[in-house]
């Protein structure tokens, strides 16, 4: 980001009594960003969007957007538009009611708030549906006029908490799609909060990835999934497998991997022979082929799972589980369960985790 | 043989209070002798006092209800939305007026306001219709608290909150525009049951002494014979108006927003 940041948290912490849930959190987000917050239940995000939003007031820190200081402003004077993971839909309100309430309470004139409903109900594809009220739409239906109704106002800022979570898998997958889509339109800087690591990865432009409180670690979705910063984004984000691993040879990127030893590898800097460490693997960098500089190791499969397109292979070394994903081919015959094979991966696919 | 007693005990109970009303309809038609006829009914309506006190509690009835909207609909929201931890304690302060007497109730009114208090609202009969007016609106409290706080459990109070203050709105604006007309059946429902209550209720009303239709109709029982019962029949049938009244407006609520299936 080389512009001034649009959307800024200083050092924001908050406090419920004695429970710390955001930690000194700090980030800036350019103008027209989207920045997905992805943690756990109980890690933060929720409370600095809320904090953002204005429903919160930090116990430390400053939040300022376009270079104005908004900590303590109250949620009606942000120009923030909102999304909610239960839709929020007033009941009482049509579809078009509900998209030009926030107009209508900014004191705009009838047929400006008409037009403006009729640009929002053809941005989200439901221009048939605005005399209808809440309870006669569906779940996504429902979702995507809450969409409308949150940038109707033109907000600096767009606020999502989980608004996919309570939707279909299907409707979700398309809705991502058209959120990211209209986002991208209308250039409206964006925060996102989530749990799904799949929605984060995808629709956004960074990741703010959060564990207890704490920021573990901003960058982009390639960041964040290739070059986690600490083991818990490692973890959390994608599937991994970790071997235990003794470091036997920094120089050559070495290490004993129960019989196997493994050279070639991207060790911590300060890695010194005898230190242990933790060698995780996703499951796609695993292959059952092998290619010039591969490392091998032989493993045994436990359980097969078939999920369409792809194959997962649960794998143990040992003790040690590991997954393998494979492209389904129907040409191969499956794996077999109990039967021990090669595995191969390549070392710069391996991920040294030091914490 | 569970369904026979079942039905037993409903005829049982419809039998209880169907009879004492069939009996007091019927013997209200029994003015004239030898022939069922309404000149109980007759005389009532057309007694001017009957007139006088029935308009004055219902216009009562309607402060009464205005007076309670504005009172329990922002307060059981506010404790809803601020003050969870409250609504215990709120919620027995709504019921007390169910086991003080009315009669304390006022005496207390008339010592803190008679005329040589620092608020004398007894001395002038706007003054004491004010009183009266109070008197009520705490006697129907726990009918109307229960009701919207009933009404706003429906909703989800919070989000909806923080939905219209996204998006600019005030409190005026998203408890008039929002939270009423999402708890209106609600808030309907407790104005039927304080109308109710209030043109039947006698003990302020008589020592306030006002002109309000429940000590007329204790009046008219003391001297006739007749006419108190057709005045019952009449207060029931208001009554039964009114409870029909809450299921026909329940009909055009704003229903929730559960989504249909995808």
């Amino acid at each position: 980001m080389t512009e001034a940041p649009y959307l800024s948290i200083n050092g924001i912490s908050k406090s419920f009594g004695t429970m710390q849930v955001v930690r000194n959190a700090d980030i800036e987000i350019g103008r027209g960003e989207f920045v997905s917050f992805l943690g756990p239940s109980g890690c933060g995000k929720t409370t600095i969007l809320r904090m953002v939003a204005g429903f919160e007031t930090p116990s430390a820190g400053s939040i300022s957007i376009d270079g104005r200081d908004v900590t303590y402003l109250k949620p009606s004077q942000r120009n923030i538009g909102m999304v909610f993971q239960s839709y929020a839909l007033f009941p009482n309100l049509t579809v078009a009611g509900n998209i030009g309430f926030g107009l209508r309470v900014a004191g705009e004139s009838r047929a400006g708030i008409d037009q403006r409903v009729k640009e929002m109900l053809a941005l989200i594809g439901l221009p048939q549906l605005a005399d209808r009220f809440p309870w006669q739409l569906s779940g996504g239906q429902q979702q995507r006029v809450a969409l409308a109704r949150a940038i109707a106002p033109r907000p600096s800022v767009l606020l999502l908490d989980e608004p996919l979570s309570a939707l279909d898998a299907k409707i979700r997958v398309s809705l991502r799609e058209e959120i990211r889509a209209i986002q991208q339109d209308l250039g409206i800087t964006t925060i996102f909060v989530t749990h799904d690591q799949e929605e984060a990865l995808s629709m956004s432009d960074r990741v703010m990835v959060m564990n207890q409180g704490r920021i573990e670690q901003i960058g982009t979705p390639a960041d964040i999934y290739n070059h986690p910063n600490t083991s818990f984004v490692a973890a959390f984000v994608g599937t991994l497998s970790q071997l235990e691993a003794t470091v036997t040879d920094p120089s050559r990127g070495e290490a004993q991997v129960g019989e196997a030893r493994i050279s070639g590898l991207r060790l911590p800097q300060q890695a010194k022979p005898g230190d242990t460490l933790r060698l995780a693997l996703r499951p796609e960098s695993l292959r059952r082929d092998h290619r010039e500089g591969d490392q091998t190791l032989e493993a045994r499969i436990q359980s097969v799972n078939f999920l369409g397109a792809v194959i997962r292979i649960k794998l143990v070394i040992g003790a040690v589980p590991l997954s393998l994903d494979t492209f389904n081919d129907p040409t191969r015959p499956p794996p077999v369960t109990g039967q021990t094979i090669k595995v191969h991966f390549a070392p710069q696919t391996v991920l040294a985790l030091t914490d | 043989m569970m369904r026979l007693s079942a039905w037993a005990a409903i005829a049982f109970g419809m039998l209880y209070f169907l009879l004492p009303l069939l009996g007091m309809t019927e013997f209200s038609l029994k003015m004239r002798r030898g022939v069922y006829s309404f000149d109980a009914y007759a005389k009532v309506l057309a007694d001017p006092r009957f007139q006088e006190t029935f308009s004055y509690s219902v216009m009562m009835a309607v402060f009464t209800i205005v007076f309670g909207v504005l009172l329990v609909v922002p307060t059981a929201y506010w404790v809803r939305l601020k003050l969870p931890r409250a609504r215990p304690f709120v919620e027995f302060v709504t019921l007390l007026p169910l086991v003080i007497p009315a009669i304390v109730v006022v005496f207390g009114y008339i010592r803190l306001f008679n005329t040589s208090s620092w608020l004398p609202l007894t001395g002038t009969a706007m003054g004491t219709n004010i009183l009266l007016m109070f008197g009520y609106a705490t006697l129907s409290l726990p009918y109307m608290y229960r009701a919207v706080d009933t009404g706003l459990r429906t909703i989800d109070v919070t989000t909806l909150t923080e939905a219209a203050q996204s998006l600019g709105a005030g409190w005026v604006t998203i408890l008039g525009r929002l939270i009423l007309p999402n708890v209106l059946v609600a808030v309907l429902s407790g104005a039927f049951v304080t109308l109710a209550i209030v043109i039947g209720e006698f003990t302020m009303a008589a020592l306030l002494n006002r002109p309000a239709f429940g000590p007329y109709m204790q009046l008219l029982g003391a001297n006739r014979a007749y006419e108190p019962a057709a005045l019952a029949v009449i207060a029931f049938g208001i009554t039964w108006a009114c409870m029909g009244l809450i299921q026909l407006v329940a009909r055009l609520a704003p229903k929730p927003a559960t989504p249909v299936k995808d």
